[in-house]
């Protein structure tokens, strides 16, 4: 079950890994469908953020352009996407890589070919990178594919949880 | 010399680090290869029957879904055949623009190829991630120069995977100034990584391992050819894209769901190392010193070049997507209206992976009555056979399995593939009693 804890760092050097490094915060989508819900939370996200210069946000079209980034081994990852298939629409789910991997691996081969976010994840942690922590919040997308459906919207219960799980990782130890 | 007889079968049952899903199978009698098939297995996609009855914005918005990769390889051919049935000129803009474009697409594929694919093959690592822990800094100058070719078609197309942005006669949208200056000056310092990339690729451990092949590619007036030019080869072929199919013919082998090509009854290539083969003179002479000065020479027989290719056209779409972009302009009109009409057009571009014809016919309301899609990995899985077969027998089919399996899918990733564009078609045969 998805929860909150510290990501796998076994076998690694941690000396070198200084405490509250950059947060960078980047919502996962694309303009379209139910996929753009990761860019909302972006969006949000970085408005209630502003004042804050410990971190940085920005709406990525696909996991591996985090690399146009200057991340490195101190900073903190965290990633917002959509998912499906995790509770009603609008359901907040916090993933650690490892539970990642074990939640979508069966999905994994339904991904377009290039770096998909598991694999993306697996070259940050390999490069030594984000070793202050790495984080996934899922938000469960509206059902169905209609496409004469209205785009969709973060709703104000789901942006105040959301923005309380963001804080919650930041303001953490 | 060996005197090593051996019998036997090689199964390379799923192909890693290719998109899409393929098997390699060997069968060697008395020391030679009898039987090898490059068998690609994965379900037909069916595009080209998807297409009919669709408006030509549902078919650039269509073709696009065929690959999350070269996207706006499958648009631009699209368009190209569009256009020339609707009789629509396109503005130098919009021709500049699509280049730049495309180079995004060059620069982004290439990228993914060289660093995450290839590479690993070369140093012996079994993953990308493996190779990353010993070469932090190669992998992430890759993904840098990855994420910038994201970052071009998303620029112009609204996203970078399956981008929306083309449309007959232009673009809907022209991005604004300060978004391309922008993006102007993480190109600047993409420039000097390409640089160190060529350099670094052409002193890889790379087999040495010339053989005899055609290269196909598409030839401009003047330029390193991307979005348009005629068809030519190395053996003297020059035709205009709409004779392809005087030249070119598309068969079924029973193992594949992709259907073979050759030119004039025999394999050859296409990609990267074709068209550099055939467009040496079309690099910038900085470019062609540099190569110098690294040793590799082309034209090359050596496929395994096709990495050192590669990467000298992540620098060619740097390059290009600059000098194309220098003084840019918004354009008022970014696109021209375009007429209904009838008729035949025939459009071929330079995909990241080699050369990619669309042929469509199109009725009065210019709904698509036809269309056929010749993709760049079927064009080359005949030349991949081929290659496999010389490959594995230079390197000793008295090996073991596992190294004879190892240089196989080396061979085969070595080309790109991309099996999943590939896989567009279902010939299908009822027998009944």
């Amino acid at each position: 079950m998805p929860h909150e804890t510290e990501p796998s760092v076994a076998g690694r050097d941690m000396t070198d890994v200084r405490p509250g490094g950059h947060a960078y915060l980047f919502g996962l989508g694309s303009p379209h469908g139910g996929d753009l819900l990761g860019w909302l939370a972006a969006d949000g996200l970085r408005e209630a953020l502003n004042d804050r210069d410990d971190v940085s946000v920005d709406c990525l079209a696909q996991p591996v352009d985090l690399f146009l980034h200057a991340v490195t081994a101190s900073d903190r990852l965290l990633l917002v996407d959509a998912m499906r298939g995790q509770g009603p629409p609008g359901t907040l789910k916090v993933f650690s890589p490892g539970e990642l991997a074990e939640t979508f691996e069966p999905l994994s081969s339904l991904s377009s070919h290039g770096l998909d976010l598991a694999g993306t994840l697996a070259l940050v942690e390999a490069l030594g990178l984000c070793r202050a922590g790495i984080r996934i919040i899922g938000i469960e997308m509206p059902a169905g594919a209609d496409p004469d459906a209205p785009p969709p919207r973060l709703g104000e219960e789901e942006a105040r949880r959301l923005h309380e799980a963001v804080m919650d990782w930041l303001d953490a130890d | 010399m060996s005197h090593n007889k051996r019998t036997g079968e090689i199964h390379v049952p799923v192909l890693a680090r290719v998109e899409g899903e393929g098997a390699l199978d060997i069968r060697i009698q008395a020391g030679r290869i009898e039987e090898l098939r490059l068998r690609i297995f994965e379900p037909p996609r069916l595009f080209e029957k998807l297409l009919e009855g669709r408006s030509t914005q549902d078919v650039i918005d269509s073709v696009a879904r065929i690959c999350g990769i070269c996207p706006v390889a499958y648009q631009m051919s699209a368009v190209t055949a569009i256009e020339s049935i609707l009789g629509v000129t396109p503005t130098p803009w919009v021709e500049a623009m699509r280049r730049v474009m495309y180079c995004g697409e060059w620069l982004q594929s290439h990228s993914l190829h060289i660093h995450l694919l290839a590479a690993p093959d070369f140093l012996g690592y079994d993953s990308a991630p493996a190779m990353a822990r010993d070469y932090p800094d190669e992998v992430r100058r890759g993904l840098r120069l990855q994420g910038l070719g994201n970052e071009i078609i998303g620029t112009f197309g609204g996203r970078s995977v399956h981008p929306v942005g083309i449309c007959p006669g232009g673009f809907f949208h022209a991005p604004d100034a300060a978004t391309m200056q922008a993006l102007r000056e993480r190109l600047t310092e993409g420039l000097d990584e390409a640089r160190e990339l060529i350099a670094w690729v052409a002193s890889l451990p790379l087999p040495e391992d010339d053989q005899d092949f055609v290269s196909v590619s598409l030839r401009h007036a003047h330029d390193y050819p991307i979005t348009a030019g005629r068809i030519v080869s190395d053996q003297g072929l020059d035709i205009a894209p709409e004779d392809f199919e005087q030249h070119f013919r598309e068969f079924q082998v029973p193992y594949s769901t992709a259907l073979h090509a050759q030119l004039d009854g025999h394999p050859y290539l296409v990609g990267p190392l074709a068209r550099i083969n055939n467009n040496l003179d079309r690099l910038p002479a900085d470019l062609k010193r540099l190569l110098d000065d690294c040793g590799v020479h082309f034209p090359s027989r050596n496929m395994f070049h096709s990495i050192v290719a590669r990467a000298v056209e992540i620098h060619v779409a740097l390059g290009e997507a600059l000098r194309l972009t220098e003084d840019y302009d918004p354009a008022a009109e970014p696109h021209v209206e375009t007429p209904a009409q009838a008729g035949i057009g025939f459009g071929c571009t330079e995909a990241p992976r080699g050369i990619l014809w669309h042929r469509y016919a199109l009725d009065e309301q210019a709904r698509v009555l036809e269309a056929q899609i010749v993709p760049p990995t079927s064009q080359n899985q005949a030349r991949m056979e081929e290659d496999l077969a010389a490959s594995l027998t230079r390197l000793g089919l008295e090996r073991d399995d596992d190294a004879l399996r190892l240089h196989g899918e080396m061979v085969i990733r070595n080309y790109d593939p991309c099996i999943s564009c590939a896989t567009h078609f279902l010939d299908f045969h009822a027998t009944r009693d």
